[in-house]
């Protein structure tokens, strides 16, 4: 496997690409973790489906309708729940489900084959090209660029967004910037893990880590780590036994999670 | 002087008044309580200060130029964080002005242990707010309210679920901020209140002032309804005849 790391570009691009996902979702799957937006995240995961669609239909790159479709999702969840007493729940669930259902209508509109979804769905760290990488970079400096400029404000935002607004702070934008920082995440992830097995990897590095996280920061450098674990112990085994990457970097961060549960039971026990 | 104004305020959710053409003032360094029934539109009311919720109709001032200091009821944040309660405390430094890359300075956390001191929680500084007490907590998130030393200072419900003894300290804490500054609590346990406040209010959708302090068994029947042991959490419903709460007067 080294050598195919030396003499590969493929194997150098899934190396930079869990490398740079392991950034994000640490980032990313912390703050959904401790807000519990995990059905929002979802629903915005999902409605890039649509965008997808659309790119196949009209022909261009599908990820960026993805990150068309993601967007106005995040942006339209919050925006209506302000205005409506619907629940951001129900709003969430029903741009889910409209964001597949319009992807499946854009697909049966594409012309001549119907391309393969799989790798969208289920994601392939292994052919993961220069300008996924590209774009993962763009958005994990991005996101960083944010959150570290103004990371006192975030935490305590993330802690209590109340408390934050008497203090004088805009916290209408953090919401939105925050939505708008998942929803790109998301899309930069899908290549790697797919819009289904997406929120796996988002939520089970920083639900070990709170075992023992005893700040924000290192709740996030831990999710990071394990992240990064989980997903180069995917790439070998996704490599050796020809398994789909986004597969087997789930399994193994299901079964690290159930190790650390069991861990954290003897420790508390003695 | 007035530090707060408040005239004809409605609020609703959807379809449900929480309140309903409310006014009064407060006194600058006057210590009001506020008490009603659950779902009596107590926290809508300090939401309304806060500037959280916008009223339908009406208006209101509040005459300082610092924060109001918020100590808000349990369920309203992240009790599960991952967090000390040192930077709790000092998240009450913070501002809209804050620079990029903002780091907390020595002032800020010379202040966050003077009051952390002050209320006695010092030895908890490093502690985890998830494996605080009830009445530790509560006074984890004083100390943040005090930290730009505001001119209001407001709790929700602050010894609702904590033992008697934090209570007691709680309130003692109180009772040395009052005059200093301009205080409002909600609470319902009027018994132990009662010596210290300068005004009372009732709140059932409808608010009903009563300046000197004094509350009336039969006000606090027209608001609760009949059952007044509603309120009567360590109040037994039959000392009002014998001493009438907030019986103090300051002359
Ligand atoms: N976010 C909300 N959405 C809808 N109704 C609410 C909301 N918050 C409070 N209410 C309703 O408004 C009324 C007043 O609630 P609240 O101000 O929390 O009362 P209190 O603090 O006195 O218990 C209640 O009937 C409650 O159900
Ligand atoms: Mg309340």
């Amino acid at each position: 496997m080294i050598n195919a790391i030396a003499s590969y570009q493929f194997m150098q691009n899934a190396l930079w690409g869990a490398v740079l996902a392991s950034i994000l979702t640490g980032i990313i799957g912390a703050i959904i973790v401790e807000k519990k937006w995990l059905m929002l995240s979802s629903g915005i995961a999902h409605s890039s489906f649509g965008g997808i669609g659309l790119g196949y239909m009209l022909g261009f790159e599908p990820i960026y309708g993805a990150f068309l479709f993601t967007t106005v999702a995040a942006m339209l969840v919050p925006t209506i729940d302000r205005k409506s007493d619907t629940g951001s729940e129900n709003l969430t669930a029903m741009l889910w489900s409209f964001g597949m259902a319009l992807g499946i209508l854009f697909i049966a509109f594409t012309p001549g084959y119907p391309p393969d979804m799989n790798s969208y769905l289920f994601g392939n760290i292994l052919t993961i090209s220069k300008a996924n990488l590209n774009v993962m970079i763009l958005v994990t400096t991005l996101v960083l660029g944010v959150l570290l400029s103004f990371y006192n404000i975030w935490k305590a935002y993330l802690f209590d967004g109340e408390f934050t607004f008497i203090m004088g702070i805009k916290t209408l934008w953090m919401d939105y910037v925050l939505y708008f920082l998942i929803a790109i995440s998301i899309v930069a992830l899908i290549k790697l893990v797919g819009i289904i097995l997406i929120m796996a990897l988002l939520t089970i590095p920083p639900s070990i880590s709170r075992f023992y996280a005893r700040s924000f920061s290192r709740l996030i450098l831990s999710s990071m780590g394990l992240g990064l674990l989980f997903s180069l112990m995917g790439l070998v085994v996704s490599y050796y036994y020809s398994i789909p990457s986004g597969a087997s970097i789930i399994l193994i961060s299901v079964l690290a999670y159930g190790l650390a549960l069991v861990a954290k039971k003897i420790i508390a026990r003695r | 002087m007035k530090i707060i104004e408040v005239s004809h305020v409605s609020v609703s959710y959807g379809r449900v008044k929480a309140l309903e053409d409310v006014s009064f003032t407060i006194e600058k360094g006057a210590f009001l309580s506020i008490i009603g029934p659950n779902g009596g539109g107590k926290t809508t009311l300090i939401k309304v200060l806060l500037g959280l919720i916008k009223p339908r109709e009406g208006s209101l001032k509040i005459h300082s130029d610092k924060p109001v200091g918020y100590v808000p009821q349990f369920n309203s944040f992240e009790r599960r964080f991952p967090i000390t309660v040192c930077r709790v405390v000092l998240m009450g430094s913070l501002s809209g002005k804050n620079p990029l890359f903002h780091r907390y300075g020595q002032a800020d956390k010379d202040r966050a242990h003077e009051l952390m001191a002050l209320l006695g929680i010092e030895a908890l500084h490093d502690r985890q707010i998830s494996q605080l007490s009830g009445g530790q907590m509560q006074k984890v998130l004083i100390a943040r309210a005090l930290m730009t030393d505001p001119d209001v200072l407001i709790l929700d419900e602050p010894t609702s679920s904590i033992d008697a003894e934090s209570r007691t300290e709680i309130y003692g804490i109180l009772n040395k901020l009052k005059g200093e500054k301009t205080i409002i609590l909600i609470s319902h346990d009027l018994g132990s209140v009662s010596s210290y406040i300068d005004a009372i209010a009732c709140l059932n959708v409808s608010l009903e002032f009563h300046e000197d302090g004094k509350i009336t068994e039969s006000s606090v029947n027209h608001i609760y309804g009949c059952p007044v042991d509603l309120i009567a959490h360590g109040v037994p419903h039959r000392v009002f005849p014998e001493h009438p709460l907030g019986g103090h007067s300051h002359d």
